[in-house]
């Protein structure tokens, strides 16, 4: 049963995401041919003419991808309001799953169609730069991140055996960055959903900004004291544990992540559990 | 009388227009063999690579149409710039047979001096340190002060310590030579030399120099570890025994306090909270454990 929510959720999603996928790939040619002609010298009467038209097209691309990425997040986050807290929910609530069930298909549902719209995004930028510049952008761009990467291992090399770490923890906290803004936004709307009984929308917007700035403040304290706790540890330190001491940062970075996605986690869950009141 | 002043007045405007087109011939020429370029009446010599000019924003670049070729060097010269400061140009070439050198020319009235510092006799030796406030510190010196008493080490004796270059300058500060390390023994504080261009023919072995220098050892003391008086003045002490509690409070007693909570509540909780309380629990373990480590190797490492 598990497996036919997350394909009816995925199947919710995906009916729309493809035809507009598609589309930010068109708008991505057409905004990169805008960036080719503004690249290249035109001379002549229809000089103006054409380079308005291309700046047209690159901002109608700009727009056009900035609209997938949100109608996504919308498609996502709107499957989840309507299928708990609305009518539906009663439908919802009273299938043969358990509520866990009923969570853990929407969160790895909203974690996939992310994860397939980022994808869809890097190549639309990867077509917008290769059509738009003569200039080796994209080997550039490889060159620049095998050069970081052979940075990290050198940098590592003898000393540490286990180097293949630095590509898995980024692996680990793009993955953990993009739970978190899912369950961020779906402890939002539960939450909402759970206080209030009218425009449980616009409560969850407003406890969505009140809570990332709460987030943001704490963050910030955490940043200043860790840079100070840095700061005064780097008097000591040799550069050769440098690697080491990074490493091990990434690593709490992972770890808290990870901490952080597991409270919004249990949260959510307690509230469909126990708090939910669809009457 | 008015003839004798009419004929010297003739003669100085004459001079004056033969020497002004020498001076004010702007025009870039360059020799058969690339040793030396010709510019504004001036030689340049070519510098053999171990000094580099230090501020490249004072250089400004000279016009294409100044830079005359001989047919020669036409033939085989597909691209080339020039750019100039008050005593240095720099040439980089482009060859049609694919070749490319840059190549650095020096006046030939300085061309003692670049010598000089191009065999460890310079005007000025320096090293730029970044203290614990994280500021960058020039620190001036001499060869002397430098090359103390000679020691010959293991190469694994001194196993923690931290190293700066040490530049040599000239007088003008136009030109800058990598000359030397100098390394810091994190755990003895002990303060040496490594002569860059000295051979070291036994590679389990390195010979540098130990800095004896009394000046300088106190000024590196000041840079390194900083004086007592000086951050008692800086930071008072209050302010300090803050920050180490919030610290503390951030990096070691929320995630205690969160551990015992995590346990309290999965030993109250049923299934499924109970797995989820466990492993937010042990999650808090795994961020002392790694902050306590990053502070362990840090002081101890």
């Amino acid at each position: 049963m598990f497996r036919k929510l997350i394909k009816y959720d995925l199947k919710y999603t995906f009916k729309y995401w493809w035809i507009m996928a598609l589309s930010s790939l068109g708008l991505s040619v057409m905004g990169g041919v805008g960036v080719r002609i503004l690249n290249s010298d035109i001379q002549g009467d229809k000089a103006f003419l054409t380079q308005f038209f291309s700046v047209i097209a690159l901002v109608l691309s700009v727009l056009g991808l900035s609209a997938f990425m949100l109608a996504t997040m919308l498609f996502v986050y709107m499957r989840y309001y309507k299928n708990f807290f609305t009518d539906e929910g009663y439908l919802t609530f009273t299938l043969p799953v358990k509520r866990i069930e009923l969570l853990n298909s929407k969160i790895i549902a909203a974690f996939l169609t992310n994860a397939a719209t980022s994808a869809v995004l890097v190549l639309d930028i990867a077509i917008i730069f290769s059509i738009g510049e003569d200039s080796k952008v994209i080997p550039n761009a490889f060159e620049g991140i095998s050069e970081l990467f052979d940075m990290l291992f050198n940098g590592v090399a003898g000393k540490l055996p286990s180097a293949i770490f630095y590509p898995i923890t980024g692996i680990a906290l793009i993955v953990l960055s993009s739970l978190f803004s899912i369950l961020a936004i779906f402890a939002c709307i539960t939450f909402a959903s759970v206080i209030t009984k009218k425009n449980k929308v616009l409560a969850a917007i407003g406890i969505y900004y009140l809570g990332s700035g709460i987030f943001s403040v704490a963050g910030q304290i955490i940043t200043i004291f860790g840079m100070a706790a840095i700061a005064g540890l780097s008097e000591s330190i040799s550069k050769d544990l440098v690697w080491i001491v990074i490493l091990l940062c990434l690593w709490l970075a992972v770890a808290f992540m990870a901490m952080i996605c597991l409270l919004l986690y249990i949260a959510i869950y307690r509230m469909l559990d126990k708090k939910l009141n669809l009457a | 009388m008015k003839k004798i002043l009419s004929v010297i007045i003739l003669l100085i405007t004459l001079s004056l227009l033969l020497s002004v087109p020498v001076y004010a011939d702007s025009s870039l020429k360059i020799s058969e063999d690339y040793k030396c370029v010709y510019y504004q009446g001036k030689t340049y010599e070519k510098t053999d690579g171990k000094a580099y000019p230090i501020n490249y924003r004072k250089m400004t670049s000279v016009k294409n149409s100044m830079i005359h070729l001989t047919a020669e060097q036409s033939d085989e010269i597909e691209i080339i710039s020039a750019r100039k400061s008050d005593l240095v140009i720099e040439l980089d070439i482009s060859f049609y047979s694919g070749g490319y050198v840059s190549h650095t020319y020096v006046e030939s009235s300085y061309a003692s001096e670049y010598r000089a510092l191009v065999e460890g006799n310079a005007e000025k030796v320096f090293f730029i340190v970044q203290d614990f406030k994280l500021d960058n510190i020039n620190v001036n010196t001499t060869m002397e002060a430098l090359c103390g008493s000679e020691k010959t080490l293991d190469n694994f004796e001194v196993d923690k310590y931290d190293w700066y270059t040490v530049y040599g300058t000239d007088n003008k500060e136009i030109f800058q030579c990598d000359y030397g390390r100098i390394l810091i023994d994190l755990r003895e504080g002990r303060y040496f030399y490594l002569d860059s261009h000295r051979d070291q023919p036994d590679p389990d072995k390195v010979t540098l120099w130990v800095i004896t220098d009394e000046e300088l050892i106190e000024a590196l003391d000041a840079t390194f570890f900083g004086s007592e008086e000086n951050e008692e003045s800086d930071t008072p002490f209050i302010l300090g025994f803050i920050v180490v509690m919030f610290l503390f409070i951030i990096f070691i007693g929320i995630p205690m306090v969160g551990t015992v909570l995590g346990f309290i509540f999965s030993a109250r909780s049923n299934s499924p909270y109970k797995l989820l309380w466990r492993i937010l629990a042990l999650l808090f373990i795994l961020c002392l454990v790694l902050i306590l480590s990053i502070v362990l190797i840090t002081i101890f490492g």
